[in-house]
C-alpha cells in the first residue's frame, strides 16, 4: 500500500488550520518582541552615549533580539507534545508527520524570521530617528537585506556569518521541543550551556595539545608562533577544512531539522 | 477488522500486556472492561498508534497504527478520557477539522449535537467540560471512521447525558464500524455493547459476545438454595441473592454486565470454561 507523505491539498488544509488556531499565539509573540525592543531601545535612548545607535550597535540589537526571541519561541514550537490531551490531538490529526513538521518550520522559522525582522526594522527606524534628533547624529537605519556591509561586532568575518550560528541553535531548540516531554525550553537552555562548556573544554584541551599559535582563514591554516618571530604555517587538508566549513554552515541546520522530524515521527505519548 | 497478535507492552518495568492476541470484527460495539490500571486506555492508545507495542503486531484495515499514516488516521477516531479542543467556535471546528475526514457527515453532526442540546453557534471556550465532551463525541461519530475508540466516554457526563450518549452511539453503529468503548463504570455500557472484552493482569481474560454470554449464563435474583449451590458467582442483595448460573435450561435473561465482570474477575478460568461449553 503506497502512501504519499505530502499531498498538497491536505498540506494546505493543515497549514490553514494551524494558522487559524495559532494566530493569537503568534500575534502575542510579535507583540512581545515589539515590547521588548521598545523597552530596550527606549532605555538606550535615555543614555547620553550617541554611539548606542551606530549601525554597528543596531546590528548587535538585531541579532540579540533574533537569538533571544528565535530560541525561546522555537523551544516551545512543539510544546503541545508535553501535554497528553494536546499530544493526542496533535498526533491523531490525519496529516503526515512531514506535513505537520514542515508546517511548524514554516511558521516557527520562516514566518517568525520575517515577522521578527520586520518588527525590528520598524522599531529600530523610529529609535534611530529619535536618536538622531536627540544627539544631532546622522546614523543610518540598518538595511536588513544588506547586512554584510555593516561591521561585525561579534567576530571576524561578514555580519551575515552570524546566521550560520543562529539557525543551527534555533534548530537545536526545535529538536529539544520535540525530544523533551516537559520543560523543553529550560532543558534546551541547560543543554546549550553544557554544549558551550564542552566546546570550551575541547578548545582548552586543543590549546594545550597544539604548539602555541592560532588558526587563520577560519581553520585552513594553523600558524605556530615562534619566539624568534619565524612563525610556521601548517596547512590543514583542504578536504577536511572544506567539509567542516560546509557542514557547519549549510548542513548542520538541515541535519538537526531531520533529526527533529525523525524524532517526531516516532513520538509516543 | 482489528487484528492484535501477541502484543507485549510495558511502561518501563511495569508489564501491561504480555502477549495479548485477539481479533475485533467490524459491525460490533466492544466494551473494554477492567480495573483501574489494567491497560484499558493503553490498549486504545496502542490501537490508535499513540503508543507502540514492545513486541507483536497490531493491524487495522491493513495499516500498522504505529506508522500513523494519514490514510490510517482519517479512518480512526479516538475520544480520549482527557481531551483537548482548540479555543474556537463549533462552526470553526467543523470548518477546519472536518475536511481531514473524507466521510464526515455534517448533517449527522448537527443531529448529534442537537440531541445533546448544544447550540451549534456556541463557542468552545465558554462550554463546560461535559458540553465540550459532547461536542467531541458528536464530532467523532460524524467522522464516520471505521474505527472509533472511546476511552471512558461517560466520565464527566450527567445521568441524562449518559443515556443520550448510549442512544447516539447505538444509532451511529453500522456494519462497517468497529467501536471500542473502555469503561470502569460497567453499568454505563449496558444495552449498548454487543461484545465484552475484560482485561486483567496483563491479559485479555474474556472476549465474548453478549449473545453467547446470554446463551451460556443466566443472571437472576434468587432465594433457592440449589441455585446458590450451583452459582458461578453470588452476591447478597436486599431481596435475596443475585447469582450467575450456567444456562442449562435455555432460560432468557438479561446479561448483567456488573455481575459478569465480577464473576469473571473472581474466577476467569471457570468462566472461560463455562462459556466454551455446549449445553
Amino acid at each position: 500500500m503506497t502512501t504519499l507523505t505530502i499531498v498538497p491539498t491536505r498540506t494546505m488544509l493543515y497549514f490553514k488550520k494551524y494558522a487559524f488556531e495559532n494566530r493569537k499565539a503568534y500575534l502575542f509573540l510579535c507583540l512581545a518582541v515589539a515590547a521588548f525592543l521598545v523597552l530596550w531601545l527606549g532605555v538606550q535612548l535615555n543614555f547620553t552615549n550617541p554611539y548606542l545607535f551606530s549601525e554597528r550597535v543596531q546590528a548587535m540589537y538585531y541579532f540579540i533580539t533574533l537569538f533571544l526571541a528565535g530560541c525561546l519561541s522555537s523551544g516551545m514550537l512543539f510544546s503541545e507534545l508535553g501535554s497528553k490531551p494536546r499530544a493526542i490531538h496533535y498526533l491523531l490529526i490525519p496529516a503526515s508527520t512531514l506535513e505537520k513538521f514542515l508546517c511548524g518550520l514554516f511558521f516557527g522559522v520562516f514566518i517568525f524570521f520575517i515577522a521578527c525582522s520586520g518588527i525590528f526594522y520598524i522599531i529600530d527606524y523610529i529609535a534611530v530617528q529619535l536618536a538622531n534628533y536627540k544627539y544631532g547624529t546622522n546614523w543610518e537605519v540598518i538595511n536588513l537585506l544588506t547586512l554584510e556591509k555593516y561591521p561585525n561586532a561579534f567576530m571576524e568575518g561578514p555580519l551575515t556569518d552570524i546566521f550560520y550560528f543562529f539557525f543551527p541553535i534555533q534548530a537545536l531548540f526545535i529538536l529539544c521541543s520535540v525530544f523533551f516531554k516537559k520543560h523543553a525550553l529550560f532543558k534546551a537552555i541547560v543543554g546549550m550551556g553544557l554544549l558551550w562548556v564542552a566546546f570550551v573544554a575541547l578548545f582548552l584541551i586543543l590549546h594545550r595539545l597544539l604548539p602555541i599559535g592560532k588558526f587563520n582563514d577560519t581553520i585552513r591554516y594553523y600558524e605556530i608562533v615562534e619566539a624568534d618571530g619565524d612563525n610556521k604555517l601548517i596547512v590543514l587538508p583542504a578536504l577536511l577544512t572544506t567539509t567542516v566549513i560546509i557542514f557547519s554552515k549549510f548542513l548542520l541546520t538541515p541535519l538537526l531539522w531531520t533529526v527533529s522530524y525523525l524524532k517526531l515521527k516516532e513520538k509516543e505519548l | 477488522m482489528i487484528s492484535i497478535s501477541n502484543v507485549h507492552f510495558s511502561y518501563g518495568r511495569k508489564c501491561v500486556f504480555s502477549g495479548i492476541t485477539t481479533t475485533l470484527s467490524a459491525g460490533h460495539i466492544y466494551g473494554v472492561l477492567g480495573k483501574n490500571g489494567t491497560g484499558k486506555s493503553t490498549l486504545l492508545y496502542n490501537l490508535a498508534g499513540l503508543l507502540y507495542p514492545d513486541q507483536g503486531d497490531i493491524i487495522i484495515g491493513g495499516y500498522k497504527p504505529s506508522e500513523r499514516k494519514p490514510e490510517f488516521l482519517q479512518d480512526i477516531f479516538m475520544i480520549p478520557e482527557e481531551f483537548y479542543l482548540p479555543n474556537i467556535s463549533i462552526k470553526a471546528l467543523i470548518k477546519y477539522y472536518s475536511p481531514f475526514y473524507p466521510r464526515f457527515d455534517h448533517h449527522a453532526f448537527e443531529e448529534y449535537i442537537s440531541s445533546f442540546d448544544i447550540p451549534i453557534g456556541n463557542l468552545l471556550p465558554g462550554m463546560s467540560y461535559g458540553q465540550k465532551k459532547k461536542v467531541y463525541i458528536s464530532f467523532g461519530l460524524a467522522t464516520n471512521t471505521t474505527v472509533l475508540l472511546m476511552d471512558e466516554p461517560t466520565n464527566g457526563l450527567d445521568i441524562i447525558s449518559k443515556a443520550q450518549l448510549r442512544r447516539v452511539v447505538a444509532g451511529a453503529a453500522t456494519p462497517e464500524k468497529t467501536i471500542l468503548i473502555s469503561s470502569h463504570q460497567v453499568k454505563d455500557l449496558e444495552n449498548l455493547i454487543d461484545e465484552v472484552l475484560i482485561l486483567d493482569d496483563t491479559n485479555i481474560i474474556l472476549n465474548e459476545s453478549i449473545d453467547r454470554i446470554s446463551q451460556k449464563l443466566t443472571f437472576k435474583i434468587t432465594f433457592d438454595e440449589q441455585d446458590l449451590d450451583h452459582a458461578l458467582y453470588t452476591e447478597p442483595v436486599l431481596k435475596g441473592n443475585t447469582v450467575v448460573l450456567k444456562n442449562t435450561n435455555q432460560e432468557e435473561s438479561k446479561v448483567d454486565l456488573e455481575l459478569l465482570y465480577k464473576a469473571t474477575m473472581t474466577d476467569p478460568a471457570k468462566m472461560k470454561q463455562v462459556l466454551s461449553l455446549t449445553f
